[in-house]
């Protein structure tokens, strides 16, 4: 009993609270989103804002659970917790049925829930366990191959869901294996070919290659003195033709795309198409202009114009309701919410704690950039959630439980010491 | 140390790509809100997406038969974009004349060749909303939305409506200030519009409305039941019939009598109803005519020293407390008395015996010395008991009527009574009550002794589901010992067969009542030669039903201004109006008034259903139509009562002439007309002359008498 109540003293409350507040706010701006004034009661459960409610109680229970037993219960059993998630995308697959092209969710008449939520999650949990262990180090290849397979395993099965957007957030996990000693040219090299890739949209592969070519001809000029030219010259001939040969599939792969991939894909490049949601989000969250329209005032974000106001483009109302103080209040109480993971990851003494720490991280990090980048049309529209606010039952208590874990390993690196 | 470096390098990547990042969503935040001009906020505007109130359909107001007061009908404004795009210099000369026509008649008030110029004017200054009709109705817009032209839509004609709701009350001016009005969205509210406003707005809602083609706002969440909720509709205790026959009979009066206002109640005396209000202002407008308008409630409001009308009270509590009886003799002397330093006289001489009248005879001839001088000697000692006595006549406080802005009666406390308040109180001077406090009182005798609350709404109903329900309500079970109020009536019956108010006694009926006539104070002064002529009473007395106050104020002395003169007639003619078509009075009568003559009905006009109850009533024989009809004159005929139809079945407009304004519309809405109706009181003229088919959808235009 002592002990309990000494533990909870230990509970890092600035990690908690920030992660509350974000579920409040999150819960009013769907309130806001998807505001119907004749169902103008928050708890209403005929509307999305209602449903929320009753997921958050979900979660404060699951907060109870998690905060009292022990973290081993994560740790120890986190490959069970793979297999099962590994198993109910391959069900998912089977069973669910097709929602906008996706086949991610499966219906228990209430509620829908969506696999690749937990995927992520037990995923984290998996390759933390793995990495953990002293054993494994990146001077292995079979550590290579152990990761990579952690990964891409549920990563093709969100991917054969059609769920893009999801399956994209399990490369995310190559931050922290970069972080933890992964060999820099992966990240270096995955970085320059999403790079390609965003020319190849714009450009045609013959002319990516030959602007690559006159930039690698003049540094070859520089080092026309330099004892390894040969080797310098070889490697550019090497990356220009990989490069031309990356572009071109790229430019295949695009025209072999589903249509509505397609569409996002060229509204980003500017060449038209589909552009509703974008064109409806900048909108949206450009009319908000320097303190907003006011909360519940919104017009845009609520609108038919944005189907997904309530999900994946509910970063719009509060840039339309709240404008740039808000928005920017918003920002830094996220940014803010990560670096506090960050800070107390590499507080940990146990290598696993600090690992997962990382791990929900790079999920949160990549989770809130992309999908601020595409409410702000920076980045191609991928349906991915906006952790804590976007939505979603199995979304927000899969988060819940995935930054909750960490903070029950928070307490006990006390109970190490 | 190699590997400690190698990680901050790694981090220090990460934290790169995360600040990049983050900047660059900053700089599109910036970018977005406050770049471009406000580009995105002008894209914003321009998406039309806004939040409308929708207005709840207004509840309706009905008189106690479910009679239409005052209910919502859409109308619509109706403009012209006169430089709408296709509207080419051909397409304008082809069309326009024939739209001038089309407009001049649905619209008479303008010439064909008044709407050309006006339309031609309008495209010459570049008018793109030009007014073609404000509030026009339904059946008008249709007309128009089918002329030429205008048939092909908005945008190729330009043509644009608005549509808004209009408060119409069905019976023009008709008991007006009693429904009342809520103005400027709620900032001004008068009257049962007022007082229900909540009741009767029902729920406005907010919605978001997304503008679709064609101008035309639709809901954005596509909930079934979006609308709002309508409001509640007022049952009320009015009766159309009787606020007429009030109405009308006040408003002869104040012009005859040149008064400047006037009002007038009418109770159902066992419920408490009130069957009709009327309050006349008479003005004279800025063209210099005569005006004759209801603009406050003065039956409700305004507290004024009641005169004469306030002996009841003073008569019932010397009776009750067992001081006198209605024979008891009172000592008058030649008609002057002085309390301390001031004198008091009646108005006339009275015949005296040995110097002294009856309380009966000072009541019946209102003599002021009379009842004052008994209530000074019995109460001049015990002030305490004869303000116990306003208290039980609920003389001392409003009677809390469910309408805002109940005068409160102003009564001097106790303690400030001087040793002239009592005599002066005693006939009505000193204090100040509303007519219907006054009325409240008499009533009450009129009922035994039981006062009820006077009251205006019966139920507050959502279509068929009663909602609230208002029973009559006791104030007081016994005001008075039964004889008290027993020898009281016959002293209020004395006053009509021969007292003061003996030029309205009736050989049909029998009223009870009382004059007062009462001088006008102003700036705490009696003003010389202005009066209050008020009338105040109950019939028919034997089996009291209705009970009527009359109030006229500062009539012109050189025409008249005693209560019997100004006001007694009113009661007379509102009293006899009422009975000679109330059905539910006849009942109490005896049957020897059923072997008088046929003339109680005769150049009588209603519905057949009443003509042929009331004939059957006196036995009289009665000549129906051979085709089927649904109203008719009677018209007597060598003992017979022929029935002439008003309304035959070809629809031929009759003769409006004479008609009381609620009869008219009844037939020329049972026509399919749309009636316009201007002025007040009876009917003089008609736009469409009688004789001519009705044409369902045609306007006519009723002018009453006052203009």
């Amino acid at each position: 009993m002592k002990q309990t109540q000494q533990l909870r003293s230990k509970i890092d409350f600035k990690l908690f609270g920030s992660m509350w507040a974000l579920i409040v706010i999150g819960w009013l701006t769907i309130y806001s989103a998807g505001y119907d004034s004749s169902h103008p009661w928050i708890f209403d459960v005929s509307k999305n804002y209602g449903k929320t409610f009753i997921w958050i109680i979900i979660c404060i229970l699951l907060n109870i659970i998690i905060l009292n037993i022990n973290s081993k219960v994560f740790s120890v059993f986190s490959y069970i917790y793979y297999i099962i998630s590994i198993l109910s995308l391959v069900l998912v697959y089977f069973i669910a049925d097709d929602v906008k092209g996706a086949r991610a969710w499966i219906d228990f008449g209430y509620f829908k829930f969506q696999p690749s939520e937990f995927a992520k999650l037990s995923t984290a949990l998996a390759l933390s366990n793995y990495m953990s262990d002293l054993d494994v180090t990146f001077n292995q290849l079979k550590t290579y191959i152990v990761a990579f397979a952690l990964i891409f395993i549920p990563m093709g099965l969100v991917l054969a869901q059609h769920d893009m957007g999801s399956a994209l957030v399990f490369l995310s996990f190559f931050f922290l294996l970069h972080r933890f000693g992964m060999a820099s040219w992966i990240l270096y090299s995955g970085i320059y070919l999403m790079f390609i890739t965003i020319l190849s949209l714009f450009f045609k592969p013959y002319m990516i290659a030959a602007f690559l070519m006159i930039i690698l001809a003049v540094w070859l000029y520089r080092n026309r003195t330099s004892k390894e030219f040969k080797n310098f010259l070889t490697l550019s001939i090497i990356s220009i033709v990989l490069t031309f040969a990356f572009s071109t599939s790229v430019e295949f792969i695009i025209s072999k795309m589903d249509k509505h991939q397609r569409d996002r894909i060229n509204v980003m490049a500017g060449k038209g198409g589909n552009d509703w949601n974008v064109r409806q989000s900048l909108i949206a969250i450009g009319s908000g202009q320097f303190i907003g329209k006011g909360y519940l005032n919104g017009t845009q974000s609520k609108g038919n114009f944005l189907p997904a106001k309530e999900t994946d483009f509910i970063f719009c109302t509060i840039g339309e309701e709240f404008g740039f103080v808000g928005t920017i209040l918003f920002l830094i109480l996220f940014v803010y919410f990560m670096m506090r993971i960050i800070n107390q990851a590499e507080k940990q003494k146990s290598n696993y704690a600090k690992i997962y720490g990382y791990a929900i991280v790079s999920i949160m990090a990549f989770h809130f950039f992309i999908n601020i980048g595409m409410s702000l049309g920076l980045l191609p529209v991928i349906g991915i959630p906006l952790p804590f606010m976007s939505y979603g039952g199995t979304s927000l208590v899969a988060f819940t439980i995935l930054v909750t874990v960490f903070i029950r390993m928070d307490i006990e690196k006390w109970i190490l010491s | 140390m190699k590997a400690k470096t190698n990680v901050i390098v790694r981090s220090y990547i990460i934290f790169g790509l995360f600040v990049l990042s983050s900047i660059m969503i900053l700089g599109r935040i910036v970018f977005l809100q406050f770049g471009d001009n406000g580009y995105w906020k002008k894209k914003s505007e321009s998406q039309t997406l806004i939040y409308k109130r929708i207005e709840a359909e207004r509840g309706n107001i009905y008189t106690y038969d479910q009679r239409t007061l005052a209910t919502t009908l859409p109308t619509f404004d109706l403009r012209m974009d006169t430089r709408a795009d296709a509207l080419t210099d051909t397409v304008w000369s082809q069309y326009i004349d024939s739209i001038a026509q089309g407009l001049s008649q649905i619209f008479p008030s303008k010439s064909h060749a008044q709407y050309r110029e006006s339309l031609d004017s309008a495209r010459k200054s570049n008018n793109r909303y030009f007014l073609i009709a404000k509030k026009a109705t339904f059946l008008e817009t249709r007309q128009v939305r089918n002329l030429p032209l205008f048939k092909k839509g908005k945008i190729k004609s330009g043509y644009i409506e608005i549509q808004d709701n209009t408060r119409l009350k069905p019976f023009g001016n008709l008991a007006e200030r009693t429904i009342g009005y809520v103005r400027d969205s709620g900032r001004y509210k008068k009257g049962l519009e007022g007082r229900y406003d909540v009741e009767l707005s029902g729920e406005n809602k907010i919605v978001l409305m997304e503008k679709v083609s064609g101008g035309v706002f639709l809901p954005v969440n596509d909930e079934s039941d979006f609308g709002s909720k309508p409001g509640y509709d007022l049952v009320t205790t009015l009766d159309i019939k009787i606020q007429d026959i009030t109405q009308s009979s006040l408003i002869n009066s104040v012009r005859k009598f040149e008064a400047d206002r006037g009002c007038a109640i009418v109770m159902h005396i066992p419920t408490g109803q009130i069957r009709a209000i009327a309050n006349v202002k008479r003005s004279i407008d800025k063209e210099g005519n005569l005006t004759f308008e209801e603009a406050e409630n003065y039956a409700l409001q305004t507290t004024t020293e009641p005169g004469s009308v306030m002996k009841l009270a003073s008569v019932l509590a010397l009776i009750d407390e067992g001081y006198c009886e209605a024979q008891t003799m009172i000592p008058i002397g030649n008609g002057k008395i002085k309390y301390y330093d001031r004198e008091m006289k009646d108005d006339h001489s009275l015949k005296t015996k040995n110097g002294a009248i009856s309380l009966k005879t000072a009541f019946q001839e209102s003599s002021n010395v009379g009842i004052s001088s008994p209530v000074f000697k019995y109460f001049g000692g015990k002030k305490q008991d004869f303000y116990t006595y306003l208290e039980k006549f609920n003389l001392t406080k409003p009677l809390g009527i469910a309408l805002k802005g109940e005068g409160t009666p102003v009564v001097p406390a106790l303690k400030k009574w001087s040793g002239v308040t009592l005599p002066w109180l005693s006939i009505g001077y000193g204090l100040q009550v509303t007519p219907l406090q006054i009325l409240n009182l008499y009533a009450a005798v009129a009922n035994g002794g039981k006062m009820m609350k006077p009251y205006l709404v019966t139920q507050i109903k959502d279509n068929d589901q009663i909602i609230e329900s208002f029973e009559p309500e006791v104030i007081q079970e016994e005001i008075c010992k039964p004889t008290t109020i027993a020898q009281v009536k016959t002293m209020l019956e004395s006053v009509i067969d021969s007292g003061t108010a003996n030029n309205i006694s009736s050989n049909f009926y029998k009223i009870a009542g009382k004059t007062g006539t009462s001088l006008v104070a102003e700036k705490g002064k009696y003003q010389q030669g202005k009066y209050q002529s008020t009338f105040v009473g109950y019939f028919p007395s034997d089996k009291p039903l209705y009970a009527c106050i009359v109030v006229i104020h500062k009539p012109n002395t050189a025409i008249g201004y005693y209560g019997r003169e100004v006001a007694a007639p009113v009661f007379k003619d509102i009293a006899d109006r009422i009975f000679y078509t109330d059905i539910n009075i006849h009942s109490t009568l005896e049957e020897r008034f059923a072997e008088q003559t046929n003339i109680f009905i005769a150049k009588y006009t209603s519905v057949k259903e009443d003509i042929l109850a009331l004939a059957k009533f006196f036995k009289s024989k009665v000549i129906e139509p051979e085709q089927p009809y649904h109203y008719a004159q009677v018209i007597a005929n060598q003992g017979k009562l022929v029935l002439k139809p008003m309304v035959n079945e070809r629809k031929i407009i009759p003769n409006f002439k004479d008609m009381a304004l609620k009869d008219a519309i009844f037939i020329a809405e049972s026509l399919g007309l749309n009636v316009q109706v201007k002025g007040i009181g009876k009917i003089i003229s008609q736009s469409i002359p009688p004789g001519q088919k009705a044409l369902r959808g045609d306007i006519i235009t009723l002018q009453l008498n006052n203009l």
